[in-house]
């Protein structure tokens, strides 16, 4: 019986923990597991951060599952051995700036990178060989039995492999040393970890996208094992692991997840259920079923409230029928409910006067409630949100009454681990996305439904290292760091300026005029659930609340007191967790934040008029939250008049040597570097 | 003689802003060639002080936006009271400002973002040199010394003087200047070790001797200074840390917000800052900005807003001597130009006097003590 890894595309998540680490969820929306230090799952989580108020990292552990479900461990009699190895890499510094929808190859082959010109990230390295070395690339590393582990560091750098790590010393941030570990548990099973959420360069950081010069440690790539069998045979399985940011609200699910996207490129592409779709169409005979297909739908758009100001969506889906009645006499209600959910954009179609340019549907904004995947640039506009192609053709077959709504739906053939970890993913919009981005559309990458196309295999780049400009969606297979090298470098980038977008509405072939959205706009979300932006405070004790400074259940801004990019790369684990307080009662979720390091943020309650000047205005006062100067961030300030001091003079007598040969240079180009 | 010589249109000494935000000007607005030159190394500590909103007009001037600085640069005002002409706290900006809106500025990273710009737009700027100036040849030769490269000149076809409130370079060349007071300040640092919430960040508080200014500086660390006039300062004998103390138990306020704290200075420091004026209309290829201009009573916040708006005229008035110096036609307008430019600095310190005047009249307590007596007076 055929035996598979499992999850084939798992999700590890970063945290700065140095020791402790949590399990990743096994399903769509499920709280991650308590881990022992050898990764034994335990219990759901109890805290998303240890003592220190770091955030643990999220492994995510691998299982050899045959197709019945049976599990094989180091415990089968029949087992000599199980070998791991995992290639984690990050190509980022060394692929294209992200530029929106261009370079997207299912705009067609003229959408190129090289044909739409976009730049480089740190163009200043020209030639292939100098744009490898901005790879991460610490090699392959393997490992078997139980209880082990070994590090992506140098100092387990495979003999002879070309590693390639970043300067280790930066101006900004931390410089990266690892990309993670991996471990065995008790019974051989893999477990894979990730960075610890470190990023660093030498340039200030400028825009959402990242900067040059900047790495971090997220990475992705494949996952091999070979199982060797007491009568000498053995068989060789693969799968990929993708290292995310945190999920900061693990329970609160995107409305279109990286599984629905998995698994409408299945439908359409790989003949994943024939009875959905076959013969380049949807089959308008299917019978969809309402547990199975449309209320998980119904549950997103519900949860949404708890991490974003989404009432024209939550009071839109406040159950005004019963969604699961199919009868005909329901079926207007039905329709009228589909008939807000905004149309797609012809796939590959760069024309601007598409369903997804308009906002409203007589006065309301249609759902969802998201910016589309370009609501940023003016080239190859797309902005704002609609289901993708199969979530949009269940939810119409729901509409007409082609459903039924019974508890024993047939499950579609996707192993239940393969939909729960890419479940936990942001599916939709890609601008460029938390954990990867629309190169996960492309059925090129993949080799079957939920599978990475591998290129070549373990020990493939040993001698040679990896590709720095070879875009696999083009074909061919993916090579390590391929899933997640289009994501802004560093992620916080993208991360602390991407909850929300004004989007215009009135003018399709425009985002942007003079730089800026073009007015009107519209208030958009991007991925509140991985990004929460509006959240209720959830401190509810004495003590709690004098760091809070907040009483209990007021909505505030998520990201409150981390002002700038550069405090959230180096304070993105002071923010909370969003978290069910009441999961225990069935029905009534909860919300609130938990965890935060309230501790680090210092409060003032400011008068308008000490920004006014009237002190009238000082009946009404402002909150601000602050990071606290220490006294480390002062020594480094100091550090930093002796390092300007130093670089200037380098510069100065530099410039004076090479002056004295020759005096009254002409100077050329433009002096504004902006 | 070393090999290390400069030759440049424009040397700028002092590299606080007037000094910077010059040579940002001319890099902007001009393909002049531009050195600066810096005492220091850049470690003094700088005590964050309010500005008028009206500074992000200067600064767009200069190409530069907010967002080109730290995010905690400019920061709304907050915490800061005075206790001026009453016992009573207000506001500072009730009393002191002129302007509507004012931010707190943190000095170190605007300085520090200045100069970065300064660098990337293709000026030159030395640290910790000193030097000798003289006129050779219708040219200015810098002669400098730098802790460790051997000494080399500069020579240069304009001289833009920013050295500050205690150069006396406009004096050496043979411009004058005018004393108003002689305002000082006698200081001490403190360290606090927690950061109390919703602290005074900055506190003002007259006496019957003077007025003391206290602030709150970045590394957990406080500034107590005692401004009056130096012969004041020299008969209650302020230099000597014990007769300092002293005076600080004197007052109604500050002693109580920094009796936990702990004294870093051995003896206080004492600074000057008396209201001056410079005027340097006879000296060609030469202009002062900045405090080596007019330099204003502390009370006043007037000085970085000075500091930036007569950098960016004397860096206009700079660029046309320069680039249209062969155009004899255009001879007479740069003349005009000049006094001017001259005329504006003493239109600006006249009102500066008035509005002094004003903030000094407001306190009518120690009317007979000889500190506020001097400042009566119209």
């Amino acid at each position: 019986m055929a035996l598979r890894i499992h999850p084939s595309v798992g999700v590890a998540r970063l945290g700065n923990s140095p020791e402790q680490f949590y399990l990743a969820p096994e399903k769509t929306g499920q709280l991650p597991f308590e881990a022992d230090p050898f990764g034994n799952q335990g219990e759901p989580v109890h805290q998303f951060k240890d003592y220190a108020g770091r955030v643990r990292r999220q492994g995510q552990a691998f299982k050899l599952l045959s197709e019945d479900g049976t599990e094989l461990t180091l415990d089968n009699p029949n087992v000599q051995s199980i070998q791991w190895t995992v290639h984690l890499a990050n190509k980022k510094a060394a692929w294209y700036q992200y530029s929106e929808l261009q370079g997207n190859l299912l705009y067609g082959p003229q959408n190129s990178y090289q044909q739409q010109k976009v730049p480089f990230r740190n163009p200043d390295q020209t030639t292939e060989q100098d744009r490898q070395k901005l790879i991460i690339d610490p090699g392959p590393r393997s490992l078997s039995g139980r209880r082990q582990s070994i590090g992506f560091d140098k100092d387990n750098a495979p003999q002879g492999y070309p590693v390639s790590y970043p300067p280790s010393t930066v101006t900004y941030g931390t410089a990266i040393t690892t990309l993670g570990d991996l471990l065995t548990d008790d019974l051989g099973r893999l477990i894979v970890l990730g960075g610890y959420g470190n990023a660093g360069g030498d340039e200030p950081l400028t825009s959402y996208g990242g900067s040059n010069t900047w790495h971090d440690d997220i990475s992705d790539g494949p996952v091999y094992c070979t199982v060797t069998y007491q009568d000498g045979s053995s068989e060789q399985l693969s799968a990929w692991v993708v290292v995310g940011s945190p999920d900061f609200a693990p329970e609160i699910v995107n409305i279109s997840t990286l599984s629905d996207t998995m698994f409408d490129v299945g439908v359409r592409f790989y003949n994943l259920v024939p009875e959905i779709y076959s013969n380049g169409q949807f089959n308008p005979d299917f019978w969809a079923n309402y547990q199975r297909d449309i209320e998980p739908l119904v549950e997103r758009l519900s949860r949404y409230q708890w991490v974003a100001n989404v009432q024209a969506m939550s009071a839109f889906n406040s159950r005004q029928f019963d969604y699961a009645d199919n009868s005909d006499a329901n079926k207007a209600n039905r329709q009228q409910y589909f008939s807000y959910f905004r149309g797609l954009n012809k796939e590959g179609d760069p024309s601007a006067d598409q369903p997804q340019q308009v906002l409203f549907k007589d006065n309301f904004p249609m759902l969802p409630l998201n910016s589309g995947s370009n609501s940023v640039s003016n080239e190859l506009i797309m902005k704002f949100l609609a289901l993708n192609e199969t979530q949009q053709f269940l939810l119409s077959q729901w509409a007409e009454g082609r459903f039924d709504s019974h508890h024993e739906a047939a499950p579609y053939p996707v192993n239940p681990l393969d939909q729960g970890s890419v479940g936990n993913c942001v599916g939709l919009p890609m601008c460029p996305g938390i954990e990867v981005t629309w190169s996960m559309q492309n059925p090129a990458v993949y080799a079957a439904p939920y599978r990475i196309a591998d290129e070549k295999g373990p020990n493939g780049y040993n001698s040679t290292g990896l590709t720095p400009s070879r875009d696999e969606c083009e074909g061919g297979g993916c090579q390590p760091g391929d899933l997640t090298k289009r994501m802004a470098c560093p992620w916080q980038a993208d991360f602390f300026q991407c909850t929300v977008q004004p989007v215009n509405f009135t003018v399709p072939e425009v985002n942007k005029a003079n730089g800026a959205p073009l007015p009107p706009t519209y208030y958009a979300y991007w991925w509140p659930p991985q990004s929460p932006w509006d959240v209720l405070t959830g401190e509810t004790t004495v003590e709690g609340q004098a760091a809070s400074h907040l009483p209990a259940g007021q909505q505030m801004n998520y990201a409150r007191g981390i002002n700038s990019f550069v405090q959230m790369v180096e304070h993105w684990s002071a923010l909370a967790f969003i978290r069910d307080n009441n999961s225990q009662a069935a029905g009534y979720p909860y919300f609130t934040e938990t965890e935060r390091n309230n501790e680090i943020f210092s409060y003032k309650e400011v008068g308008v008029g000490a920004i006014t000047g009237n002190p009238d205005d000082n009946e009404t006062t402002i909150p601000v939250f602050y990071i606290e100067a220490d006294t480390q961030q002062v020594k480094a300030k100091s550090d930093r008049a002796v390092q300007m001091v130093k670089a200037l003079e380098q510069r100065a007598f530099k410039a004076i040597e090479v002056a004295s040969g020759g005096l009254g240079t002409p100077r050329s180009g433009t002096r504004m570097r902006r | 003689m070393s090999d290390l010589n400069i030759k440049t249109d424009v040397v700028i000494i002092g590299a606080g802003p007037a000094g910077v935000c010059a040579a940002l000007s001319l890099l902007t607005y001009s393909s002049l060639h531009v050195v600066v030159l810096e005492q220091s190394d850049f470690s003094q500590v700088r005590v964050g002080e309010h500005v008028s909103d009206s500074l992000f007009a200067l600064l767009d001037y200069l190409k530069l936006q907010k967002s080109d600085f730290p995010a905690h640069c400019f920061l709304p005002c907050y915490g800061d009271t005075t206790y001026w002409g009453s016992d009573l706290p207000r506001v500072r900006h009730a009393i002191f400002s002129s302007e509507n809106a004012s931010v707190q500025l943190d000095r170190e990273s605007f300085d520090f973002t200045l100069i970065e710009q300064l660098t990337a737009r293709g000026g030159t700027l030395i640290p910790r040199t000193h030097c000798t100036v003289s006129q050779q040849d219708s040219e200015w030769l810098l002669q400098c010394t730098h802790p460790t490269q051997a000494p080399f000149e500069i020579r240069a076809r304009y001289l833009i003087d920013a050295s500050g409130r205690n150069s006396s370079l406009c004096r050496q060349l043979g411009g004058q200047s005018h004393k108003l007071d002689q305002l000082m300040g006698a200081g001490c640092f403190f360290s606090c070790k927690e950061q109390t919430e919703g602290a005074q960040e900055q506190l003002i508080e007259s006496t019957e001797y003077g007025w003391w200014y206290g602030a709150r500086l970045p590394n957990q660390q406080y500034v107590a200074t005692f401004f009056s006039d130096s012969d004041i300062i020299s008969k209650l004998r302020l230099n000597q840390r014990q007769h300092w103390q002293h005076l600080l138990q004197q007052s109604q306020h500050l002693k109580r917000l920094v009796k936990d704290y702990t004294t870093l200075s051995v003896h206080p420091w004492l600074r000057n800052a008396a209201s001056q004026y410079s005027d340097a209309s006879t000296l060609r290829n030469y202009l002062a900005i900045g405090d080596a201009a007019c330099a204003f009573d502390p009370i006043s916040s007037m000085g970085l807003g000075f500091a930036l708006t007569s950098a960016c005229h004397a860096a206009r008035l700079v660029i046309s001597e320069l680039e249209q110096q062969q155009n004899l036609m255009q001879a007479t307008a740069v003349t005009q130009a000049r006094q001017l430019y001259q005329q504006d600095l003493h239109t600006h310190f006249a009102s500066y006097q008035q509005l002094r005047r004003h903030f000094y009249q407001t306190e009518q307590r120690w009317l007979h003590a000889p500190f506020w007596q001097r400042r009566q007076a119209g």
